[in-house]
């Protein structure tokens, strides 16, 4: 059955809406990840255009990270003045992030830099995942005990403007966590993700964010960015599609569920280098795109009525 | 003397004034609002037309017919290879290039007039575009917006469209692919009789978003505050219905 997508303008089958969303859930679940990463390049291979996925994507992204947060905040393991510091940089890096994407688009270099971000991106995340995943597999077959060495520190630590986080039990410097809301705030608008798998680990390792805490504060933070990213990339370039991101918002809540029950059976550093592999495959994809010779060297935009 | 020569010069201002088109056409045009709902997926617009004429027929009769859709400036754009990655770099721009473009005729249409002629009538995907405005040289920017066009289904040509039932009677079809831009529709309907345009006539009809989809596009477009603030309601909506429905505590 076909459905036309009003913004998007082109009818898709419907099931295979659904199953996208389902499987992208699914595989969002059972990470607890966003699964932006996936959802954006593959509706851009089914033919939606890079500028109308990464907008709609954001909404789809609201929903998921919305109904993890609520989960993460009825056990209390969110870290509200964390999230206050995070999202002040965050919210400013979305605003930052859509008006970078409005003037690529205008000059029409939107589609190459979205594929070029997911490249770098994907390729190093997923790189580093399957390194370090391969790493604790391989420790767990030699049954040596994990090395952790608690306080310490980093240059991050050095740094001024010190704060008190009490839920999460850290003491540091306001200016990291900014920057990292920032940067997440730009790299979600710009590329239709948010940013949870880049999130988690850059407050684990930066500024030592305890597990307890570390994913309920990113749904949130994810939530608010992504709720912002929709509604500024719906005012200024009116690439959001509501059919779309509907169809995808209830094939991504429902797979979601699954996904993560299914992970309960799974451990988890044999869980990363799936997800690892995952993610280099998806970023190796953007890479063949990026070299290979495009079938027609010309492209067209419609950029106006006349009357 | 001088009526005389009044009368001679009136009459031939008049034959020049008075059209040169011998034969009138009735045509009609159904359905003439074509609506684009979740289901559609392209869409035929049908054309009936007959040749109102006193005189004997000297010879076969030619129907071309150009169907011309909204009008949009257009970027083309060309990539080209730096450092091995693919990017756009030169562009140009075109006004005034008809969204869709459809051209059907009752022979092939060198058989119906002259290359002169059609050119003049803009008749061929080519010369409907240069009578649009469009530049009559081979820039490949051009050259390359028509064929992809072309390929997308937007613009097409197609001899044999067009069929009489009757020595004046024709029939022509105008198929709109799913991709079809909205808006008002032109057609300009032309007759030739032994390679001369005899007659011409216009018609046209409107391809409109209805239901859910001319709601969520006009919302979108003309209240995107309020669509914006809907989109991640019901983005934070469908979120909490998820955790409550799926609530394991």
């Amino acid at each position: 059955m076909l459905l036309y997508l009003p913004i998007a303008d082109l009818p898709i089958n419907i099931f295979l809406l659904l199953a996208l969303g389902l499987a992208v859930g699914f595989v969002s679940g059972m990470f607890g990840v966003g699964g932006g990463f996936l959802m954006t390049p593959f509706l851009i291979f089914i033919g939606v255009s890079p500028g109308v996925a990464v907008a709609t994507v954001a909404s789809h992204i609201t929903a998921s990270s919305f109904s993890g947060a609520i989960s993460y905040w009825r056990r209390r393991s969110v870290d509200i003045e964390l999230v206050a510091i995070l999202l002040s940089g965050g919210l400013l890096g979305t605003v930052s992030g859509v008006w970078v994407f409005t003037k690529l688009r205008a000059v029409g270099q939107l589609d190459v830099l979205i594929a070029f971000l997911y490249l770098i991106m994907l390729t190093t995340v997923g790189g580093l995942m399957l390194i370090e995943s391969g790493r604790a597999i391989l420790r767990a077959r030699q049954q040596k005990p994990l090395l952790r060495r608690p306080g310490t520190h980093t240059w991050v630590h050095g740094l001024p403007l010190k704060m008190r986080f009490r839920t999460s039990k850290i003491y540091v410097s306001i200016i990291p966590v900014w920057a990292i809301g920032y940067a997440i705030g730009v790299v979600g608008a710009v590329m239709g993700i948010g940013g949870g798998f880049l999130l988690v680990p850059m407050l684990i390792y930066f500024l030592r964010v305890p597990t307890a805490t570390v994913i309920g504060s990113a749904a949130v933070l994810t939530t608010a960015t992504m709720a912002l990213a929709t509604f500024t990339h719906a005012v200024t370039n009116h690439l959001v599609d509501a059919v779309l991101a509907l169809v995808l918002m209830v094939g991504g809540v429902v797979g979601a569920q699954f996904g993560a029950r299914s992970a309960h059976n799974m451990p988890a550093e044999r869980l990363r280098l799936l997800l690892g592999l995952l993610i280099l495959g998806v970023g190796f994809r953007f890479g063949f795109e990026l070299i290979s010779q495009p079938d027609n060297l010309y492209s067209i935009r419609a950029v106006g009525i006349d009357t | 003397m001088i009526l005389i020569v009044r009368l001679i010069a009136a009459s031939a201002f008049l034959s020049l004034c008075a059209p040169a088109h011998s034969e009138s056409i009735a045509v009609t045009v159904a359905p003439s609002r074509i609506a684009v709902s979740s289901s559609y997926n392209g869409g035929t617009v049908v054309l009936f037309g007959a040749v109102q004429t006193t005189r004997l027929p000297s010879g076969p009769y030619g129907v071309a017919v150009v169907a011309t859709g909204p009008r949009q400036t257009i970027v083309a754009r060309r990539s080209g290879r730096i450092f091995g990655v693919w990017l756009n770099q030169a562009s140009r721009t075109f006004h005034n290039v008809p969204s869709f473009l459809g051209v059907s005729a009752s022979r092939p249409l060198e058989e119906i007039a002259s290359a002169d002629v059609l050119q003049r009538q803009g008749i061929g995907l080519k010369n409907a575009l240069i009578r649009a405005g469009l530049p009559s040289d081979d820039d490949p920017y051009l050259v390359n917006l028509v064929n992809i066009r072309v390929r997308q289904g937007l613009f097409n040509e197609r001899s044999g469209g067009v069929t009489f039932l009757s020595g004046t009677v024709f029939r022509s079809e105008i198929s709109l692919p799913d991709n079809v831009p909205v808006g008002d529709y032109e057609i300009n309907l032309k007759l030739f009789q032994n390679g001369k345009l005899v007659g011409e006539t216009e018609s046209s009809f409107t391809v409109v978003k209805v239901g859910v989809e001319d709601f969520v596009v006009n919302a979108a477009t003309n209240y995107s505050l309020i669509y914006g603030l809907a989109v991640v309601s019901m983005a934070l909506f469908t979120g909490w219905l998820a955790s409550i429905a799926f609530r394991r505590d």
